[in-house]
């Protein structure tokens, strides 16, 4: 029989050294952003039950789960998405909470995709709810806080594009045609396949005149700057529609109160999950990654589902994505620190400890070397690419050791580290 | 997609027959192809008028190519999209490379009587299984990468589900049509963020692509 022990399974990776610390100090920059807005942080079981995710408001079909068994028998899931458990504990244990509650989390969920097509079955979301609340600042709040999340991590060259279901779907409430068709027309609308759209309803709708229809025949086009949400307004008549509109518009000018217009674009024909999104919802994309780094919208029938009635809205960001995206770009933060080993003998210990907590509190990364000679200690150091090895050799002298070319050291007094320190701080040509 | 290409709109195009026509249709619309006409062994071209690249790839990878958005625009065959469950936008029919799916078999074949789990043979097992549920019919489907029209013959199969140009084929091997599926032609597919970054750019293409396509219409019609 194969073995698979030495493989990992398909749309997983191993993270390690920088690519590592790169995705947990994005994470941590996102957080510390929700952090500062009043999100509190939150972590659901990674193992939920196949139920809290198969329901009428499900936007993840079953094959695309992981399923396993318990002992008893029952169906459980890796989660596939977080914004349902938090809306299982809204329900279940928020009883005592003052509401709007923010939350904000950082998950790995689990997706199975078809085979070979390079996409991840493994993702981290890093993402925030509000929920208790439906109001125009509720909406805005979360987007700001989406834009805000985005800039700490360093980028600035997105659009965050905002839609509303309501306009389409009350647009699509009226038309009159067979309810199997509708299904048909939303696909033409969220493929933008304007022509399709158009023959499609000039062959279905049964009273089909251009005139009533010309909303719905422009979905697929109207996107791009909020001149397109006015743009709608004189296309429709419909009341429902309307209000989505101005929804949006209401979101946008406090959005660009907090003078981040800029980042904002329109999307009408987002159409996607129209029986989970109930009002706003918006995706940010840029250059670097083909997909949306983040994605959310508001979803008042979700919680309901779990047994309480509560309006919320939350988005989720593709970790993954966004580190893509910063390195197409070539940032990264990452604050390197002065890196050094210290080699010591046992004789020395003390003082070896001592110094190293000194240097760790002077914000150096101090690896205490595990070799038994100074000479194993430099060749390590050497091919680790660390340049400053550090030896207690006698009682209070330290040896700086430096690399350029070869190892190069000078002598200090323990006592007087001022001197040491200064060294460390030249940079040398390599 | 690295920074310096912002500007230049990638397409991938189906090597084969879809390629020829797509390269008339650019022809028609103002587009350059002339590299791709005379290519050698290459698989990228450049427009430098209209600053497009152009990439000869298979009709699957066209689509796995604009999904992840390595190419910006696709030229591909319903038939493959039918068949690949990806993400983008499909903005234009082109009307060329016209054909249908039909499901086909033996003479005597009924498709809808008795109790005998059907077996159908097909090179898009997604295309048949999503074609045969719609009818509300369990079939089981058997993948074949050649010839199709064997398996019915062979007694591997009850049906076929195919591509049908012509019929030629079939008729050469005693097979008829059953029942037709869809028709299929070339598409025009769009990646979902390069429609919306490069929205000028693309919109500009598709409305090239348009009045090619009515130019093309009028000469025939002359």
């Amino acid at each position: 029989m194969l073995n698979w022990m030495r493989y990992i399974p398909e749309g997983t990776k191993d993270l390690l050294f920088d690519e590592c610390s790169e995705k947990i100090r994005i994470e941590e920059l996102l957080r510390e952003s929700y952090n500062s807005c009043g999100f509190v942080d939150i972590i659901t079981p990674t193992l939920e039950f196949y139920d809290v995710f198969n329901g009428d408001h499900t936007t993840i079909a079953q094959e695309r789960m992981y399923k396993l068994f318990d002992n008893h028998g029952r169906i459980m899931v890796l989660r596939p998405d977080v914004t349902t458990p938090i809306a299982r504990v809204t329900a279940t244990k928020l009883n005592e909470s003052a509401f709007p509650v923010r939350f904000c989390y950082t998950s790995n969920v689990f997706r199975v995709n078809e085979s070979l097509f390079g996409k991840a079955n493994e993702v981290t979301q890093s993402g925030v709810e509000i929920i208790g609340v439906n109001s125009v600042k509720a909406d805005a709040e979360l987007i700001i806080t989406g834009i805000n999340a985005l800039r700490n991590c360093g980028l600035e060259d997105f659009k965050i594009e905002i839609g509303q279901a309501e306009f389409f779907k009350s647009l699509l409430e009226e038309l009159n045609v067979e309810v199997e068709y509708k299904e048909t027309i939303r696909r033409y609308v969220e493929e933008k396949n304007f022509i399709a759209l158009d023959h499609y309803l000039r062959e279905k709708v049964k009273d089909y005149s251009e005139y009533k229809l010309r909303a719905l025949r422009e979905i697929p086009k109207l996107f791009g700057k909020i001149e397109v949400v006015d743009k709608a307004r004189k296309l429709t008549s419909n009341k429902d529609a309307m209000e989505a509109l101005d929804n949006i518009m209401q979101v946008y000018r406090l959005i660009d109160r907090a003078g981040l217009a800029s980042y904002i674009t329109i999307d009408l024909g987002m159409v996607q999950n129209l029986d989970y999104y109930s009002g706003i919802i918006f995706r940010a994309f840029t250059f670097g990654t083909g997909s949306y780094i983040l994605s959310g919208g508001r979803y008042d029938e979700l919680i309901k589902t779990f047994g309480r009635d509560l309006p919320a809205i939350g988005f989720a960001i593709d970790v993954d994505s966004l580190m893509a995206a910063l390195q197409s770009r070539g940032y990264s933060n990452s604050k390197k620190d002065k890196y050094m080993v210290l080699y010591y003998t046992e004789e020395f210990a003390n003082k070896a400890f001592l110094l190293s907590n000194i240097l760790r509190e002077n914000s150096y990364v101090c690896e205490m070397s595990l070799f038994d000679t100074e000479e194993e200690t430099l060749e390590y150091a050497a091919n680790k690419n660390v340049k400053m090895v550090i030896s207690l050799l006698e009682e209070n002298q330290i040896r700086l050791y430096r690399y350029s070319k070869k190892w190069n050291h000078k002598d200090f007094d323990a006592e007087y580290l001022d001197k040491f320190f200064k060294e460390t701080e030249n940079d040398y040509e390599e | 997609m690295t920074m310096k290409n912002r500007n230049t709109i990638r397409i991938a195009i189906t090597k084969g027959r879809v390629e020829k026509n797509a390269i008339k249709l650019f022809q028609a619309s103002g587009i350059d192809c002339e590299e791709l006409l005379n290519k050698g062994r290459k698989l990228i071209f450049h427009d430098s008028v209209n600053n497009i690249d152009f990439v000869l790839a298979k009709g699957p990878d066209v689509l796995t190519f604009v999904d992840h958005g390595v190419v910006d625009m696709g030229i591909v065959g319903k038939d493959v999209i039918l068949e690949q469950n990806k993400n983008y936008y499909e903005v234009l029919d082109l009307k060329t490379g016209r054909c249908k799916f039909s499901v086909a078999g033996l003479p005597d074949t009924n498709l809808y009587e008795g109790y005998k789990r059907l077996k159908i043979a097909t090179k898009y097992p997604n295309v048949a299984r999503n074609f045969f549920r719609s009818k509300g019919k369990d079939v089981e489907i058997i993948k074949i990468e050649g010839s199709v029209e064997l398996a019915p013959i062979l007694g591997l199969s009850d049906a076929i589900l195919d591509i049908v140009e012509t019929g030629n084929t079939l008729k050469a091997n005693g097979l008829v049509i059953l029942e037709d599926v869809c028709d299929i032609s070339t598409r025009l597919v769009v990646n979902i963020t390069s429609m919306k970054l490069k929205k000028e750019e693309i919109l500009n293409i598709v409305t090239m692509l348009q009045n090619g396509m009515s130019a093309m219409d009028s000469q025939i019609a002359g």
